[in-house]
């Protein structure tokens, strides 16, 4: 079963486009929407929630086809952004009195109990508070009217370790209910390393890859070796390349058959997620 | 869509204070200089107030989160056409009762008694404005927003003197609400109304937050 259904979605603009993406989010797992700045992970997110509209494409939400069943399907579904786009001139409390009423299963008590966990003061004004306050308020908001399926946009940036921590805790603790799933984009690929089930890897508005986190980091490696390894054929295996006089240092998307073709003669490491990431936005042969 | 009209009364909440000195403004300005324009009074705090809440609206982008809570665009829309329709009756029945209590408190004004034309006429204009402007405020959003205030400023403050042709016309000819041409001018209003929400509705439902 999957929370999250994209088929063929598409949308341009003058400078970038998303190209044809068809993209499946796993219920019951955590899965990472990972890029560099400006790889379209949040014209995707903000195609999810009907901010922007495509030129083509399907979207399906928990089974709920997007816009149509929108109303429905947006009672289960909680949004945290690292844009706030709260009315600023209002209280907490003020905030809560408009959003609360448009949920069939808001629990007041639970939301006065992430208030006093966050620490956050229900008289405070929107607009006094820090970046990673309003990240706590919108998380108090989403947790407090069940829902199944967390949309959350970069959401760790501009955050201190401890809350970042301590909201990867509190995700965690959302998902020991199967039922629930979260899509969390960054470019941030530490806080994934940590949660993570799924990872979809988005690069100049087209998908890369989405796969689970651990066969991703299985499946991929970084090769280090001599020049002489390396001829027209071979250089053509990697996802990207870094040359030097003294050797050489790149990713492919194969292990298995990296390690066919270079035997013993090369070092092989396993990548991190940040190291996927920078290989596959800089492509090509990079030169040191 | 009621919640969505809740929300708005929240959120103009903290400007009240402000809408009442508006409005207070508005009617010694127009009791002193011009008895015939008073009901003016009410088509510019109803729609000052339609503009502080639209404003209030593309402040900080809030349709991006508006529109993440479990409603669609059409509602957004006809929330604020409900909205505007409350701001422009409880204006224009402000006005009337300003009006009726000056009138009380001070009869050595003389002030001649405040018509049913004249609060017709002046649900009338408001919706007119509110039927030119909302549709504007959809599409153009934050970017149009500046000049589209201004201009409705500059077409509000010109409506002042305008205003007494017309009245006057219906006066010296003794139009009353019953007249057939007065009648097809409410319905005139009624549909613009109405085709100004299709035509709002539309446009929010193309654009990109």
């Amino acid at each position: 079963m999957n929370a999250i259904e994209i088929r063929n979605l598409s949308k341009s603009y003058p400078l970038f486009k998303v190209d044809n993406i068809s993209l499946e989010v796993k219920k019951g797992y955590i899965t990472g929407l990972i890029g560099p700045n400006g790889a379209g992970k949040s014209t995707l997110i903000k195609m999810m929630l009907g901010i922007i509209r495509p030129d083509a494409g399907q979207i399906k939400i928990l089974g709920s086809e997007m816009p149509r069943q929108g109303i429905e399907l947006k009672q289960r579904v909680g949004i945290v952004s690292d844009d706030c786009f709260y009315y600023e001139h209002l209280s907490i409390q003020d905030m809560k009195n408009v959003i609360a009423p448009f949920y069939d299963k808001w629990n007041d008590s639970k939301f006065s109990r992430y208030l006093e966990q966050f620490e956050l003061s229900p008289k405070k004004k929107i607009r006094e508070l820090s970046k990673g306050m309003k990240i706590k308020f919108a998380l108090a908001i989403a947790l407090s009217h069940g829902a199944e399926l967390l949309i959350m946009d970069e959401p760790t940036s501009g955050l201190d370790p401890v809350f970042r921590r301590e909201l990867l805790d509190l995700l965690t603790e959302v998902m020991q209910d199967e039922q629930n799933s979260i899509i969390f984009s960054t470019h941030i690929t530490t806080d994934l390393d940590r949660i993570a089930d799924y990872i979809a890897f988005v690069n100049r508005g087209k998908l890369v890859f989405n796969d689970v986190k651990d066969d991703v980091l299985e499946r991929y490696a970084i090769v280090k070796g001599g020049q002489d390894l390396l001829d027209a054929d071979i250089r053509a295996k990697f996802v990207s390349l870094r040359e030097s006089a003294v050797g050489f240092e790149g990713l492919v998307d194969d292990r298995k058959q990296a390690e066919s073709l270079f035997g013993s003669y090369a070092v092989f490491e396993t990548p991190s997620l940040e190291d996927i990431m920078y290989y596959t936005a800089k492509g090509g042969r990079i030169h040191a | 869509m009621l919640n969505l009209v809740r929300k708005d009364f929240i959120v103009m909440k903290s400007s009240a204070a402000l809408i009442l000195i508006y409005f207070i403004i508005f009617s010694i300005v127009l009791v002193s200089n011009n008895m015939s324009a008073f009901f003016l009074a009410g088509v510019y705090t109803a729609f000052t107030t339609l503009m502080m809440s639209t404003g209030a609206d593309v402040k900080n982008e809030n349709h991006n989160f508006l529109i993440t809570m479990p409603i669609n665009r059409a509602q957004i829309v006809r929330a604020k056409y409900l909205t505007a329709l409350i701001y422009t009756v409880v204006a224009s029945a402000a006005c009337y009762g300003l009006y009726a209590l000056i009138r009380t408190v001070k009869p050595d004004l003389s002030l001649q008694a405040y018509t049913l034309d004249q609060l017709l006429t002046a649900v009338g204009i408001t919706l007119v404005f509110v039927s030119i402007y909302l549709p504007l405020f959809y599409w153009l959003s934050k970017k149009g927003m500046a000049v589209i205030n201004i201009v409705f400023m500059i077409i509000m403050i010109a409506l002042t003197p305008l205003s007494n042709i017309p009245m006057h016309l219906m006066r010296e000819r003794k139009i009353s609400f019953a007249d057939t041409t007065v009648a097809l001018i409410g319905l005139g209003v009624v549909l613009l109304f109405i085709a100004s929400y299709f035509i709002t509705k539309y446009l929010f439902n193309r654009k990109d937050l």
